[in-house]
């Protein structure tokens, strides 16, 4: 007598030639043995770790569309699920976002399990815990939180934890997705969850105490809490000089305010406070001014649009043209704009200032926030002046001081102010120094 | 569990949002003025006319074409002067409005001009109201006044390098402060200063044209090499807010010395034939005692200096000490008599430039109380003692001069 025996996978996300060597191949080697024994040795059969048997119909489909191989065998109650999983995924590459000139060149994929290797290959810890979900009622993506028990705070991990499991929706495409569902404040302009895809980055965070989610799909790894302070500094503080490191910290603040009060501050003093400017700036401004004929908060929000437009279109455009383009956006605008007398030079300069200072911040996420917040301070400088930067400044830092990310205050440790932790704030101390740290808001006692 | 701190509570409340929003809102665009509608004053000229009781203000405000860097002018003026009248003097300055197209800046205001006219009949005592009393004009401006000519006419001459009048007067003043330490910088509030305490009189430079009015009107100017420039000239002497008389040459450096601004100035003494040579003094630093007894006043000035010799026009032997000490000697007395001459001179005017009054007032009080009112009579007789300490240091790159 014949036992009808099938196989089940999906061509594509299981990997075919495992299925053939260590399923198919030992199974027909043994197909004459008679059927009781076959039945009762049929996981010693196949060489393959993890097999689990499953008796409804949803936990097969299911397990045959996340690429396991089903063996049904005629007469038992129940299928063999075996892990075949392969799903296709590009090599590690460097990362294109978040590039150092001194530190690893590896980068997140959009495979998870490449992903939480990378980390676990840097962190060799028991501490080091990673808890699974799904997320997506029909994308079912794989949501995965790490961290390390003895560093991370309790409630922090535990509130992580509860929002990834309240999250509803039907697909997770990017972490974004999960980023504006775990968000403290959904309303706000700056970032309370940083993203990397950078695995030392993760790693460096994981060691203060910060909880990392890898989400199936993406290369992005999403790092909670998050303070301001934190968003200023780059994996390479740490790789080069200490004196460099709190160089280049003050460097990217000061890139942060230009790249969102250069162009207020500008219109500011050329249409409400001439008396603020030297005379001779003034006079030469003015002369370039001459024969603008926009109000400057128009000339400014066209130049400032124009940019963006800009910019926008060098992310869209095939790499091919991207030449055309500089050539197009810097004679274009630089240039002829200028000579034909629409905008000043000095305008110019200033749009290209704050272009470039929102390029220096090393979250992309920070020059976003810079990115729409000068938009508001510039409509309010031309409406009145310093005058109106100051009360939206003010409102920009209540606004910042009442925020909180998983429940630290955003603004720590400038806000609540700690002495203890300013050793990596604005200047960053030598490693020695910063050994045993806790990172920056993260004291149990901070947390709300 | 931290305690929540109440006042980030309020922050979250939409009062405070609101709040600030109609403080934006509510503010309005008050001062709100486009560059290319304003127009830039950098000096002010102030004349007044005796027989119309009317003052008269020349602007000089700046045309920014003219000035760019990249010029985009089309070769005008690269200033605009203009006069209007007005009873006062703001009545003047809004008078402007009916002649010029734009909407005058007083905020970068570099030089006030006084007429002599102004200076003579009507007085400095009221004219700098203005100055303080609005938020917009500064008042660390230098004043300067015209000597023999009309103060337009001192505007209107056109400078060659730097392309602003008024700023080259400036600079002038600057220069011969820093370098001579003659003519010195008398701001504003200094002159109000003098005005108030009754221990003091201003003292003001006095700025005149050298050559062809006419021709330093016009572009011609720039174009010959044979300009029409403006030069300081003499140190315009005030009592009671008028000008009485001028101190001229090297007698101004008194006042610099005695209030201490001056830094650097030179002296010239005769040597073995009829030549001269010239003394540099640096680091210049002035001490000054005024004592009162039975209606006298005595002013002892003791000045310390540091000498060094510029130029050598005879052959001496100044590697010899004692030839060295007797130059020492010499250029300290001859600067005493410089110093010791412009205060004889303030005293024919009877108008205490120096300020020697406000220094009794400090350190007599009781003495100062009762004779404040004869000040100026006490001052035109006060005996007056000048010491200088001069200490040469240096001879320059070389010792012997040549031909040994």
């Amino acid at each position: 007598m014949i036992q009808s025996r099938r196989l089940v996978h999906i061509d594509g996300i299981s990997n075919s030639k495992e299925i053939n060597e260590h399923i198919l191949e030992p199974l027909l080697q043994y197909r004459d043995l008679d059927i009781e024994t076959f039945n009762k040795n049929v996981k010693q059969i196949i060489a393959i770790s993890n097999i689990k048997e499953k008796n409804t119909v949803t936990d097969i489909l299911a397990a045959v569309v996340s690429g396991s191989a089903v063996i049904l065998i005629d007469g038992e109650p129940s299928a063999l699920i075996v892990d075949t999983k392969e799903i296709e995924s590009r090599g590690i590459a460097e990362p294109t976002t978040q590039t150092v000139i001194r530190g690893p060149k590896d980068s997140f994929t959009e495979n998870l399990r490449t992903n939480t290797s990378l980390v676990r290959a840097r962190i060799q810890s028991p501490n080091l815990r990673l808890e699974q979900m799904k997320i997506g009622a029909v994308t079912q993506t794989a949501v995965e939180m790490m961290y390390l028990k003895d560093m991370a705070n309790e409630t922090i991990v535990n509130d992580v934890r509860q929002r990834l499991q309240k999250i509803k929706i039907n697909g997770v495409l990017e972490s974004g997705y999960i980023e504006s569902f775990i968000q403290d404040d959904r309303y706000t302009p700056f970032p309370t969850v940083q993203n990397t895809e950078r695995p030392d980055v993760v790693v460096g965070n994981l060691l203060e105490g910060r909880i990392a989610i890898f989400i199936s799909g993406t290369p992005y790894v999403l790092i909670v809490p998050v303070t301001f302070t934190q968003l200023f500094q780059s994996p390479e503080d740490y790789y080069q000089n200490q004196y460099i490191g709190s160089m280049l910290r003050m460097l990217r603040l000061v890139a942060f305010l230009l790249a969102m009060y250069a162009p207020a501050l500008y219109v500011a003093a050329i249409t409400h406070h001439q008396a603020l400017l030297p005379t001779v700036l003034l006079v030469s401004i003015a002369a370039q001014r001459e024969a603008v004929p926009f109000p400057a908060i128009i000339e400014a929000l066209i130049m400032e649009v124009t940019f963006e437009v800009l910019r926008e279109a060098g992310i869209r455009m095939p790499r091919a043209v991207g030449p055309a383009l500089s050539i197009v956006g810097a004679l274009i605008l630089g240039q002829a704009a200028v000579e034909a007398g629409f905008v000043s030079a000095a305008m110019v300069i200033i749009v290209s200032l704050t272009a470039i200072a929102s390029f220096a911040l090393p979250n992309y996420n920070l020059a976003i926030t810079a990115r729409i917040l000068r938009f508001l301070l510039l409509i309010v400088a031309s409406y009145c002046g310093l005058y109106g930067v100051l009360i939206a400044s003010l409102i920009i830092g209540m606004h910042m001081c009442g925020l909180k990310s998983f429940g630290v205050p955003y603004l720590a440790p400038l806000a609540p102010f700690s002495l203890a932790e300013q050793k990596d704030v604005l200047f960053r101390f030598s490693l020695q120094s910063l050994m045993a740290r806790m990172s920056p808001g993260m004291k149990k006692n901070n947390v709300k | 569990m931290k305690k929540k701190v109440k006042w980030v509570n309020g922050v979250r409340s939409p009062l405070w949002l609101m709040f600030l929003c109609f403080c934006v809102f509510l503010s309005g665009c008050s001062n709100y003025r486009e560059l290319n509608q304003i127009s830039f004053v950098l000096g002010i000229g102030i004349d007044y006319l005796p027989d119309q009781d009317e003052y008269v203000i020349t602007l000089q405000v700046v045309n920014p074409s003219e000035n760019a860097a990249k010029s985009t002018g089309s070769g005008t003026t690269p200033v605009i002067n203009y006069q209007t009248r007005g009873k006062t003097l703001s009545d003047a300055a809004l008078n402007t409005a009916k002649v010029f197209s734009r909407q005058n800046i007083f905020s970068h205001i570099e030089l006030i001009i006084i007429g002599e006219e102004l200076a003579k009949k009507e007085s400095l005592n009221f004219i700098f109201d203005i100055f303080e009393r609005s938020a917009e004009v500064r008042v660390n401006v230098p004043v300067l006044i015209a000597r023999g000519t009309n103060v337009k006419t001192i505007m209107d001459t056109l400078s060659s390098i730097d392309k602003i009048p008024v700023r080259t007067l400036v600079a002038k003043i600057e220069n011969s402060t820093k370098l001579i330490g003659e003519y010195g910088e008398t701001k504003i509030y200094e002159i109000i200063e003098d005005l108030t305490n009754a221990g003091s009189e201003p003292a003001i430079s006095g700025i005149s044209i050298v050559g062809d009015k006419k021709r330093g009107a016009s572009k011609d100017n720039l174009e010959s090499m044979d300009k029409t420039y403006t030069q300081l000239n003499g140190l315009a002497i005030f009592r009671k807010g008028k000008l009485v008389g001028w101190l001229d040459g090297k007698k101004t450096k008194s006042i610099q010395i005695i209030r201490d601004k001056a830094k650097f100035t030179h002296t010239e003494i005769p040597c073995t034939d009829g030549h001269y040579i010239t003394i540099a003094e640096t680091r210049l630093h002035t001490h000054t005692d005024v004592d009162l007894n039975n209606h006298q006043a005595e002013i002892t000035i003791q000045t310390d200096a540091y000498g060094s010799i510029n130029e050598l026009l005879c052959n001496t032997d100044i590697d010899k000490h004692d030839v060295l000490q007797e130059y020492e000697q010499k250029s300290a007395r001859e600067l005493e008599k410089e110093i010791k001459d412009g205060i004889i001179a303030a005293q024919e005017l009877k108008s205490d430039v120096f300020g020697f009054g406000e220094i009794l007032r400090i350190s007599h009080l009781k003495e100062w109380n009762e004779h404040k009112d004869d000040w100026n009579e006490l001052f035109s007789r006060a005996k007056v003692n000048v010491h200088v300490n001069m200490d040469i240091q240096g001879t320059g790159m070389r010792i012997k001069p040549y031909p040994y």
